[in-house]
C-alpha cells in the first residue's frame, strides 16, 4: 500500500533526525517536509484526495500554526480511514495531548528523541493500517 | 254387811241421797219421837243421823239442841259394831259409855237405848234411840215398839225421798218445755205442720208472727192459702220441692224463697221439712221449720256485693295481687297476675294450684320460691325484678313486695305479693341517671376545662381536666374564686369579661393566663355563656399553651424569614413558566438594585446576557422537567446597569398551589467569578510557563540525544559533511540549553513575584 509522509517540523535538527530515521526504518514514501502547520495544511487543502493514504508526524510546538491548530484545521477534511496522525514532543508535558488523545486521526504519542524502538513501533501502527 | 264404817263412802252418799241432813223440823218426825220417849217412858228422845264428822237430830224430844260432834255420839257405835239394837241400861258402868262427858258430867246420861236406821239398801244411817238420866231397863214390848218406830222413820225417809224425786222430774219437764219455747222464740224459727190429707197447714206463734199474722188472724190455712203468699218467682220451685217430697220418702224438703208478708214486705225464708207419717206410698203428714234468712240473704248479697267490687277494685289495675299459701298455692290473684301467667306459661293457674309450673324455667321459678320461702319465715320485703313478656318481646320493670300473710290467730298461712310495673320510672329513671352519667363522662373525658361559676366568680363545678391543665383537683377549686387562679397582668380583663359575660353576652375566644400549681403559667382560650335563670356562668376553657408556644416559634421564624428574605443578600423570586417575575423578594434591592416593582412583569431573559441566553433557557427548560435544577452562573444587568454574575437554584413548585411557580434563590457570584477568572489567567501563565520549560528546555535535550543515538548507532556509516554537521547541531544546542536556563530564572521569578510569596 503506497502512502505519503508528511513531517511538519519547525526544528531542523529534529526533521535531519527524522529523515534519516525514516529512511533507515521499513517506512517507505516520499517525505514532504513543513516548517509549521500552515503550509502543511494549506497544501493538504490543495492536495488531499481520499484515495491517498497519509502517515503525519506533527510537531506540537511551532511558530506560525502549531500543531494543535492543524489538527483542528485537519480534522475538517481528514478522514481517519486513510490519515494516520503521530504526535511528536520533545516536553512529556500531559497538557499537550489532553485535546488530542481523543482524536481518532491521533495514532500515538511520540516523545523525542526517536530511537529505533520507538521507529519499530510506529512501522508497526503503520504497517497495521496501510499494510506492506 | 255394808255401811258398818261410819267413814264408808257409800254409806255417806247414801244419806246425802236423802238430803234429810240440816232439813228443817218436821212435826211427823216429832211425833215419832214423843211417842217413842211415852214408850219407853224416859225424858229424851232422838232421831240420830251420822256422817263422817257429827250426828245430826232430826227430832230431838227432850234436848235443847240439834246436832253434836261425832265424839259425844252414842249412836255412831251402832254403825261401828254393825248393830241393830244397842241397849245400855247402866252407862257408869258400860266402858264405852262411862267416860263419856255428857254421862260423867251434864245431863249425866244414866241409860240408853238405840235401834238402826237401816235402809232397804243395808246402809246404816243412824237411830231411833231413848235416853234417861237413871239406869233402867226396858221390857220386850218397849223394845218391840222402839223397832216398830224406828221402821217408820226409815219408811218416811224413803217416802220422802221418793217424793223429792218426782218434784225434781215435774221441775225438769217444766224446764225442758220453757227451754224449748225459749229456743224457738228467740232462734225466731217457725215450726209447721202439713197434713196433706185434709189439706190444712198450721204454723206455731212465730211462723205466724213471721208472717204478720196472729193466732186469732188465722189458725190453720189452706195450700193454696199458704202458697199465695209465695213469690212468684219461686212458687214453681216451691211446688217441685214438696211434690218431690211426696214421690220419695227420703227426700228431704231444704228451700229458700221469697215470701209476702201482711205488710207487703218480701221477705226472704228457709223452709226445711220432712213427712213423717205415710199411709202406705201416700204422705200423710210433714213437719218442718221455717226461718226468716232476710238479713242473711241481704248480709250475703251485700257480701257478694263487697266481693264484687273488691275484686273490681282488683281487677282494675294493671298491677299484680296474689296470694300464696304456705306450700306455694294460689291463695287468690287479681286478673293481671293470670294474664301474665297465661302468656308465660299458656294457661292460668287456678285457686289451689301449684304455682310453679314444671316446664317453665327453673331458675326463675327457684327464685320465686326463694322470695316465698323468705317471707314465709316472717320477713316483709320488696324486690325490684324484671319480667320479660314473651308475647310483647319487651322487658318491664316490677316492684314486689312479699309480706306474710296471717289468719285471724295470728298463723301464718301464706304470703300475699304485690307486684307494681315501674318501667316507666326505671327507664326515666334509667335514662335520667344515663344522661347524668354521660354528661359526667363527657365533662371528665372533656379536654378542655368545663366548668360554672355564680356571680360572685365562684367555682361551682370544674371537670376533671383541670388537674391535667391547672395540677389542681375538681375538688381544690370548686369553692374558690376564678381569680384568685389568674395570672395577675390578665386580672383586669378577666374581670372585664366576666362582667359582659354576667350582663347577657356570649364571650368566645377570651384568653388569659392562668397560674398552674406548679407556679407555670397557662394560657387559657375560654367560650363562657351566662344562663339567667340559674344566674350561672356555663365555661368551656381550652389549654392553648403548645399553641402559643407555637404561635411565638412560628412569629420569631416568620420573622426570621422576613429578615433573611428581606435583609439578606440571595434573592428570591418566582416565575411563571415563561420565565415572568411572578414573585420578587424585597431583598432585590441589595442584590440587583432593583425593587421588586421594577422586576414584577418583565422576564427573566429581559435581563440576561445575550451570550448567556441559551444556557439559561436551556437549563430553565429543564426545571419544568426536573423538580431542582443547578443553574450556572450567567450574566445579569443590575439597576445600575452592570453586569453581575448570578448563580441559581431552580425549583419546581408548579405543582405546589401556594406557588404555582418556579421558585429560584439567586446570589450574585460576580465577585467570585471574577476571582476565579483572575486564578484562571495566573493558572494559564503558570501553565504557560510549565510549558514553555517543557518544551523550550527540553527540545535541545532531546535533540542532543537523538544526535549522540545516530552518532553512536551509525558512526562507521556517516560521511564527514554528515559529521560536521552534528557536531554544529550539538554545539547548537548546547548553547540552547545554556541561554534558556538563564531566561528561566529570570522568568519565574518575575511571574510568581517571589517577593509576594515570601
Amino acid at each position: 500500500m503506497k502512502y505519503q509522509i508528511l513531517v511538519i517540523e519547525d526544528d531542523p535538527i529534529f526533521t535531519f533526525l527524522l529523515e534519516k530515521g525514516i529512511k533507515a526504518s521499513d517506512i517507505k514514501g516520499n517525505i514532504t517536509t513543513f516548517t509549521n502547520g500552515l503550509p502543511a495544511i494549506t497544501y493538504l487543502k490543495k492536495e488531499y484526495i481520499k484515495e491517498n493514504n497519509y502517515v503525519i508526524f506533527l510537531d506540537l510546538n511551532m511558530p506560525v500554526m502549531n500543531g494543535w491548530k492543524f489538527m483542528e484545521h485537519f480534522e475538517t477534511l481528514a478522514n481517519s480511514s486513510n490519515c494516520i496522525v503521530f504526535i511528536l514532543s520533545s516536553s512529556g508535558n500531559k497538557l499537550d495531548i489532553e485535546n488530542l488523545i481523543e482524536s481518532p486521526l491521533v495514532a500515538d504519542f511520540i516523545l523525542k528523541p526517536i530511537n529505533e524502538t520507538i521507529f519499530k513501533r510506529i512501522t508497526k501502527t503503520i504497517v497495521s493500517k496501510f499494510g506492506e | 254387811m255394808r255401811g258398818n264404817n261410819i267413814l264408808d263412802k257409800k254409806r255417806i252418799e247414801a244419806l246425802e241421797s236423802f238430803e234429810i241432813m240440816d232439813s228443817e223440823e218436821e212435826n211427823l218426825y216429832n211425833d215419832i219421837t214423843a211417842l217413842a220417849a211415852a214408850i219407853c217412858n224416859t225424858p229424851i228422845s232422838l232421831i240420830s243421823l251420822v256422817d263422817e264428822k257429827r250426828q245430826f237430830f232430826k227430832s230431838h224430844y227432850g234436848l235443847d239442841f240439834n246436832y253434836t260432834p261425832i265424839e259425844e255420839s252414842f249412836c255412831k257405835y251402832l254403825i261401828q259394831e254393825d248393830e241393830d239394837l244397842l241397849v245400855v241400861e247402866n252407862t257408869h258402868i258400860d266402858k264405852r259409855f262411862a267416860n263419856h262427858p255428857s254421862v260423867k258430867e251434864n245431863p249425866a246420861i244414866g241409860f240408853y237405848a238405840g235401834v238402826s236406821l237401816t235402809t232397804t239398801n243395808g246402809y246404816r244411817l243412824g237411830t231411833l234411840c231413848v235416853l234417861d238420866y237413871q239406869s233402867k231397863k226396858l221390857d220386850s214390848v218397849q223394845l218391840n215398839g222402839l223397832k216398830t218406830l224406828a221402821q217408820q222413820v226409815i219408811q218416811l225417809f224413803e217416802l220422802r225421798k221418793s217424793k223429792k224425786n218426782e218434784e225434781n222430774q215435774k221441775n225438769e219437764l217444766e224446764r225442758k218445755g220453757d227451754l224449748l219455747n225459749n229456743i224457738v222464740e228467740a232462734t225466731q224459727i217457725g215450726i209447721w205442720e202439713r197434713d196433706i190429707k185434709y189439706d190444712s197447714f198450721k204454723l206455731n206463734d212465730e211462723g205466724l208472727k213471721m208472717i204478720g199474722h196472729n193466732e186469732d188472724d188465722m189458725n190453720s190455712l189452706s195450700q193454696n192459702a199458704w202458697e199465695s203468699l209465695i213469690h212468684p218467682s219461686d212458687l214453681s220451685m216451691v211446688k217441685d220441692a214438696l211434690s218431690s217430697c211426696f214421690n220419695d220418702k227420703s227426700e228431704v224438703y231444704d228451700i229458700q224463697y221469697r215470701i209476702q208478708n201482711k205488710k207487703g214486705h218480701i221477705l226472704w225464708v228457709h223452709d226445711k221439712g220432712k213427712i213423717l207419717t205415710w199411709n202406705g206410698k201416700e204422705p200423710v203428714l210433714m213437719y218442718g221449720t221455717i226461718q226468716n234468712i232476710t238479713e242473711k240473704v241481704n248480709r250475703n248479697s251485700e257480701i257478694v256485693r263487697l266481693k264484687n267490687n273488691q275484686e273490681a277494685i282488683i281487677n282494675s289495675t294493671e298491677d299484680l295481687l296474689w296470694s300464696v299459701d304456705t306450700e306455694f298455692r294460689l291463695i287468690i290473684a287479681n286478673n293481671s297476675y293470670h294474664k301474665l301467667i297465661e302468656r308465660n306459661i299458656g294457661y292460668q293457674f287456678k285457686e289451689g294450684d301449684f304455682v310453679f309450673e314444671y316446664d317453665f324455667n327453673k331458675e326463675i321459678s327457684n327464685k320465686w320460691k326463694a322470695y316465698y320461702e323468705r317471707a314465709l319465715k316472717g320477713e316483709r320485703f320488696s324486690i325490684k325484678e324484671k319480667f320479660h313478656d314473651p308475647s310483647k318481646k319487651k322487658t318491664t320493670y316490677g316492684l314486689t313486695s312479699f309480706d306474710p300473710l296471717y289468719d285471724k290467730e295470728r298463723n301464718l298461712i301464706g304470703v300475699t305479693c304485690f307486684s307494681k310495673d315501674i318501667t316507666a320510672e326505671v327507664l326515666a329513671q334509667q335514662v335520667t341517671t344515663n344522661a347524668k352519667e354521660e354528661l359526667e363522662r363527657i365533662m371528665d373525658a372533656s379536654l378542655d376545662i368545663i366548668c360554672t361559676f355564680n356571680k360572685e366568680g365562684y367555682f361551682l363545678t370544674v371537670s376533671e381536666a383541670c388537674k391535667r391543665i391547672l395540677g389542681y383537683a375538681p375538688k381544690e377549686l370548686i369553692g374558690r374564686k376564678y381569680i384568685d387562679f389568674i395570672f395577675n397582668e390578665d386580672r383586669p380583663a378577666s374581670q372585664k369579661s366576666v362582667v359582659s359575660v354576667i350582663s347577657g353576652s356570649i364571650e368566645t375566644y377570651f384568653e388569659n393566663r392562668y397560674i398552674h400549681k406548679n407556679g407555670n403559667l397557662v394560657h387559657m382560650l375560654w367560650s363562657s355563656n351566662w344562663n339567667s335563670d340559674d344566674e350561672i356562668a356555663y365555661c368551656s376553657a381550652k389549654d392553648i399553651t403548645e399553641q402559643k408556644k407555637s404561635e411565638l416559634q412560628l412569629e420569631q421564624s416568620e420573622r426570621r424569614f422576613k429578615t433573611l428574605v428581606q435583609e439578606g443578600t440571595e434573592l428570591i423570586a418566582i416565575f411563571d413558566q415563561e420565565a415572568k417575575f411572578i414573585y420578587v423578594s424585597p431583598s432585590s434591592k441589595n442584590t440587583l438594585k432593583m425593587s421588586p416593582e421594577e422586576l414584577l412583569g418583565s422576564t427573566a431573559f429581559d435581563h440576561i446576557h445575550l451570550d448567556d441566553h441559551e444556557a439559561v433557557y436551556a437549563q430553565f427548560m429543564e426545571v419544568t422537567k426536573n423538580r431542582q435544577v443547578y443553574m450556572k452562573p450567567f450574566r445579569f444587568k443590575n439597576g445600575e446597569g452592570d453586569w453581575r454574575w448570578l448563580e441559581t437554584i431552580a425549583t419546581n413548585q408548579l405543582n405546589e398551589p401556594s406557588i404555582n411557580g418556579i421558585v429560584v434563590n439567586t446570589r450574585d457570584v460576580t465577585d467570585r467569578i471574577l476571582h476565579l477568572r483572575a486564578i484562571e489567567k495566573q493558572n494559564t501563565k503558570l501553565k504557560e510557563i510549565a510549558w514553555t520549560q517543557s518544551h523550550i528546555v527540553r527540545a535541545p535535550v532531546a535533540r542532543l540525544m537523538g544526535l549522540i543515538n545516530l552518532i553512536r548507532d551509525k558512526k562507521e556509516n556517516l560521511e564527514f559533511e554528515e559529521k560536521e554537521r552534528m557536531l554544529q547541531y550539538i554545539i547548537k544546542s548546547a548553547e540552547e540549553i545554556d541561554s534558556i536556563i538563564k531566561k528561566i530564572v529570570d522568568n519565574t521569578a518575575h511571574t510568581l513575584d517571589i517577593e509576594e510569596i515570601e
